[in-house]
């Protein structure tokens, strides 16, 4: 092979490297609890906990805590949720929403709420969904993680998903791997929630 | 250092802010283009899956413990516990570098489209996760200790100007370097069609190259040896932060260093075994050429594009 190709392959590898595509991934690790709430009309929608690794925590709060007394007051929590919060809108908050087939894209969440809890920062946000319950059986989707893989989002161990029910709607739900929705590059399979419910 | 490329290495200076381009937390996904769509259709064969989820919570775990024992050794200066957080290090860097990330792809196209030497293979491969683990040191000593200032606040939105103009600029080197690449094919057609003035360039220009290539790779930090720095000054014992990432940085040395063997491995003994018939040689070894070179160069303009 001319030496000017392999040169040019070399240059293209190094530029590769160099704007970071063949870094490894993840770099941030999430542990996540999901509430899924209903009233008697049917689903309202879910709240999202997000707890941070100790190394991301400490970047967020080396930020964000300006007065340093380990705690997030109201005005701090609102620079969190503009400067380390926000962007996430961009990639639907992490969140995989399927309901009838589609893919849903969230609007807006609410309550979001910032803390750091022995050092590790703890998000957490409602996801507002309203789906009217009736006597068919209804199924929703709902996947927590991160298509680009900087981080690497797993389900908490104990009680990683709590259904707020009602008395009159009847709902399950089970988590399993959705290897339909393999991300980065199919190479990861993400574990989905996939929720129930019908009116009694 | 001829002109043109200090010029190249100037550009790529300017991309070494780019990296945190990377962190959905700060940057805007434009993936609702055709182009990153297409991307994100490359699929790694189905066999990766299992490898990778395992990968994956043996990280996240790792994670947990190395965050664990650099608290106990804050607060009970324990030699012992810092051993074990140097072995636990090696092992995180180890598993970090196998997780998902086109590096290794890029390493093996690469040590299969090109002759490299045994050691020339290690050489990079081991360079490379060196100099990411230290220009992690070097942005977060200047950022947080000299200028004062923190990850989330030097990546504003003001950023992405800079960080659009670079993009655009490499695109651009790209394309130029590809030009003159068919230029040079076209121009060895006629010297072995004709006259013989054509002079391959041997030994010292393929040090240097290997060189630069390992300076350059290294300018930009690992996202995840920059949260380890910020922790460990968070918790002000940055000292052990710096040994902690260099330390990383070897293991990580040791995966991509091994793949960059088994790869040049590869290339000899898949060429060697038929060296006996000279033509399947070197038709292997042209399909090993080609093939590496266009898997880079696919790979990588797709990338490229997706972020433009």
């Amino acid at each position: 092979m001319d030496n000017l190709v392999r040169k040019t392959l070399l240059w293209l590898f190094l530029l590769l490297v160099a704007t970071g595509v063949a870094h490894s991934h993840p770099h941030v690790f999430i542990e996540t609890k999901v509430q899924i709430n209903f009233n008697d009309a049917g689903l309202v929608g879910f709240r999202l906990d997000w707890i941070f690794d100790d190394m991301f925590s400490s970047t967020i709060s080396t930020d964000y805590d300006r007065n340093r007394n380990g705690a997030f007051e109201s005005d701090e929590v609102d620079a969190v949720r503009e400067g380390a919060f926000s962007n996430l809108r961009n990639y639907n908050y992490f969140i995989l929403l399927v309901s009838e087939n589609r893919e849903v894209e969230i609007e807006e969440v609410q309550d979001f709420k910032a803390e750091i809890i022995k050092s590790k920062v703890r998000y957490s946000f409602f996801v507002p969904f309203k789906i009217e319950a009736d006597s068919r059986l209804r199924e929703i989707k709902i996947g927590v993680f991160d298509d680009t893989y900087f981080c690497d989002v797993e389900y908490a161990e104990e009680s990683p998903v709590v259904i707020n029910a009602h008395v009159s709607i009847d709902s399950s739900y089970r988590l399993f791997k959705d290897a339909e929705n393999a991300y980065w590059c199919g190479q990861i399979i993400p574990k989905v929630i996939l929720l129930q419910f019908r009116k009694k | 250092m001829n002109r043109k490329t200090f010029i190249i290495i100037l550009f790529l200076l300017s991309v070494s802010f780019l990296y945190a381009q990377d962190n959905p937390f700060i940057s805007k996904d434009d993936s609702k283009t055709d182009q990153e769509q297409f991307v994100k259709r490359i699929h790694y064969p189905k066999i990766f899956q299992r490898f990778m989820n395992v990968i994956a919570s043996v990280q996240h775990s790792l994670n947990n413990r190395l965050s664990e024992l650099t608290r106990t050794i804050k607060e009970e200066r324990d030699a012992g516990a810092l051993l074990i957080l140097i072995g636990i290090s090696i092992l995180y860097g180890i598993i970090h570098a196998l997780g998902p990330g086109h590096g290794k792809t890029i390493m093996v196209s690469y040590a299969l489209a090109n002759p490299l030497k045994l050691k020339n293979g290690i050489l990079i491969g081991v360079s490379v996760a060196f100099l990411h683990a230290l220009s992690a040191i070097v942005f977060v000593s200047v950022v947080y200790l000299i200028l004062k200032m923190s990850y989330f606040a030097s990546f504003d939105s003001q950023k992405r100007i800079i960080s659009l103009v670079s993009y655009g600029l490499i695109g651009l080197l790209g394309v130029f370097l590809l030009v003159r690449a068919s230029i040079g094919i076209h121009k060895r057609r006629n010297a072995e069609n004709g006259n013989s003035n054509h002079v391959k360039k041997t030994g010292n220009t393929k040090a240097f190259e290997l060189l630069t290539v390992a300076l350059l790779i290294g300018l930009v930090p690992c996202e995840g040896a920059l949260f380890v720095l910020i922790f460990s000054i968070s918790m002000d014992i940055y000292h052990i932060g710096i040994l902690l990432v260099l330390v990383i940085g070897f293991g990580m040395a040791i995966t991509i260093g091994t793949t960059g063997v088994i790869a040049v491995g590869l290339r000899k003994s898949l060429l060697g075994v038929s060296s006996r018939r000279r033509k399947a040689a070197y038709l292997l070894e042209s399909i090993f050429e080609v093939g590496g070179g266009v898997f880079v160069l696919i790979l990588g303009s797709m990338l490229f594009l997706a972020n433009l």
